[in-house]
């Protein structure tokens, strides 16, 4: 059952939809947060997670920021993003009467929830998918811009595009670690189970493995955290259909194993 | 009915800048709708927003943008989305053209049961959700349209997602930057902007061209960006009594990927329905 609603905030009202068992929950309610400029209906790969978790008896929410999707009101500023997620995992979770809840997203949503990890009490779980640790300029610069006009060339850039985007593994040499989320996941809490999942050719997953060499995040930390990789292809983006279900049963079977009834 | 049920219930309409808003699911399987309406009476001509097929979400802000112009200009609107699409439930088959003109046609028969004051349908779009709101006009018997940039031309529409399916993954930064027509050839899937589609639903957006020729003899807004041929295709498929209006979009531009400047468009289409609903 799809139940759209709102969820007040102190920066207007986030436009979210409820998946609800048809059963009392068998564990703490999970929330997909979206990126800085993303919607909820964006994400390929939450549908068939969404329905998959809320089969196995957990409430599944998605949300829309203010201002962003369907919401009304203007989108927060960056800054206020990770209060913002932390307001939204409390209200959710006291809706639900739960204790903690589940939370995740895709890149810059990923961010937003270790964010909220860092700064709720309530987060008990955390699915990172594809999740950046440098910094993200959302401007092209001119070297995408380029690639993107030779893209824009129906058949010519079909051929020219994969010579041109082979070198593209990391981000430019300018970008920075992105230091509260370092220092967000250096302090991972003790109760607090973390999943991240990459696929091997996620830009993403070179600066996992760099973060991981970097001596930045304690080793007891690190081997706290659950790592799954997809060989040989990207999860960023969702483009193939297989990606999208090993995602999905990945996420269903560390959330919910089969059998399992967390305490809500 | 279960306490997390009832306690988001609570929480289904909100009064926000002098419109009442309210989202909840209709009919079988539930639709998705979003409807904004003013705080008084709303006018008699209620507005069906009917979502495009790749760019549905990346266009929906803007489209709820106009959705709460027209609300402060006094419109009532119902945003809806298609069984199988964004929120709404259905299967994971993308819906049909036909099935997505249906869901128009359901969504004012919605409208007017929760804005009783509606009596008349205006059904806008953009891109390929324009050639849904022309086809869902054409059906009901005194439907009027509004359309930015519609896809009447499906073979060109297709071509133009190519391109922005391309250009995205490039400005995504991802390494595979494949032409989406060839992925699904070889894998009979793919997804497309964040909509996965297989050859049978491409057919489909081929073939939508078909129930389309021009709009006939009611009043109808066409709104295209600025450069020429976009013109002479809204010239191609306006009726006697249709209105074209070219906004300053760039000579490249069309209302693909929501763009910010695409909001150029909401002042002059609230205007001409506020006039055309005085006639």
């Amino acid at each position: 059952m799809r139940q759209p609603f709102f969820i007040p905030t102190s920066w207007g009202d986030a436009s979210a939809v409820a998946t609800l068992p048809s059963v009392e929950p068998t564990g703490p309610p999970v929330i997909f947060f979206s990126g800085l400029q993303n919607t909820r209906i964006r994400d390929a790969a939450n549908r068939s997670v969404t329905e998959a978790l809320v089969e196995r008896g957990r409430p599944v929410f998605r949300l829309d920021y203010p201002g962003l999707g369907s919401a009304p009101g203007t989108r927060p500023s960056p800054r206020d993003m990770p209060d913002l997620v932390t307001k939204v995992c409390e209200w959710v979770a006291d809706v639900c009467g739960s204790k903690t809840v589940t939370i995740g997203g895709t890149c810059g949503a990923a961010v937003m929830a270790l964010y909220a990890m860092a700064a709720s009490p309530r987060v008990g779980e955390v699915i990172a998918i594809s999740c950046p640790f440098r910094t993200f300029d959302d401007q092209p610069g001119p070297r995408d811009k380029v690639r993107a006009g030779i893209a824009a060339i129906d058949s010519v850039g079909v051929r020219l595009m994969p010579a041109l985007t082979r070198r593209q593994g990391t981000r430019g040499e300018e970008s920075m670690w992105i230091d509260e989320l370092i220092s967000a996941v250096a302090n991972t809490p003790a109760g607090v189970r973390v999943f991240f999942l990459y696929g091997a050719n996620d830009s993403q997953y070179a600066e996992f493995l760099e973060l991981q060499a970097s001596g930045d995040v304690p080793r007891e930390v690190m081997d706290r955290w659950d790592v799954e990789v997809y060989p040989a292809d990207e999860l960023y983006g969702y483009s193939k259909f297989v990606v999208r279900d090993w995602l999905a049963s990945s996420i269903v079977d560390w959330v919910a194993p089969r059998g399992s009834s967390a305490d809500a | 009915m279960s306490d997390i049920s009832r306690a988001l219930e609570e929480r289904d309409d909100l009064h926000v800048d002098g419109a009442i808003e309210t989202v909840g699911m209709f009919g079988s399987p539930g639709l998705f709708f979003h409807i904004v309406r003013p705080e008084g009476p709303a006018i008699s001509t209620g507005l069906v927003l009917c979502p495009s097929y790749f760019e549905m979400a990346q266009l929906q802000a803007v489209e709820m943008a106009f959705a709460r112009a027209a609300a402060r200009a006094g419109f009532a609107s119902i945003y809806a989305q298609p069984a199988g699409a964004g929120d709404s439930q259905g299967g994971s088959a993308q819906p049909s053209f036909q099935a997505r003109v249906q869901a128009a046609s359901d969504a004012y028969a919605e409208l007017k049961r929760r804005v009783p004051e509606v009596t008349q349908p205006c059904f806008f779009g953009v891109r390929f959700g324009g050639a849904v709101a022309a086809a869902a006009g054409m059906a009901a018997g005194n439907g009027m349209a509004a359309l930015w940039d519609p896809a009447f031309d499906p073979a060109s529409y297709w071509r133009q997602v190519r391109r922005f399916s391309r250009v995205a993954s490039v400005i995504g930064r991802r390494s595979a930057v494949g032409d989406p027509e060839k992925d699904l050839g070889k894998n009979g899937s793919v997804i497309v902007l964040g909509t996965p589609i297989t050859p049978q639903d491409l057919d489909d957006v081929l073939s939508s061209g078909a129930h389309l020729d021009r709009w006939d003899d009611r009043p109808c807004l066409i709104v295209s960006s600025a450069s020429g041929s976009a013109e002479a295709a809204a010239k191609a498929i306006a009726g006697p009594r249709s209105d074209i209006t070219t906004v300053g979009l760039g000579q490249r531009d069309v209302f693909h990927l929501g763009l910010r400047r695409a909001e150029l468009a909401i002042p002059p289409t609230v205007s001409w329905l506020l006039e055309t609903s005085a006639r």
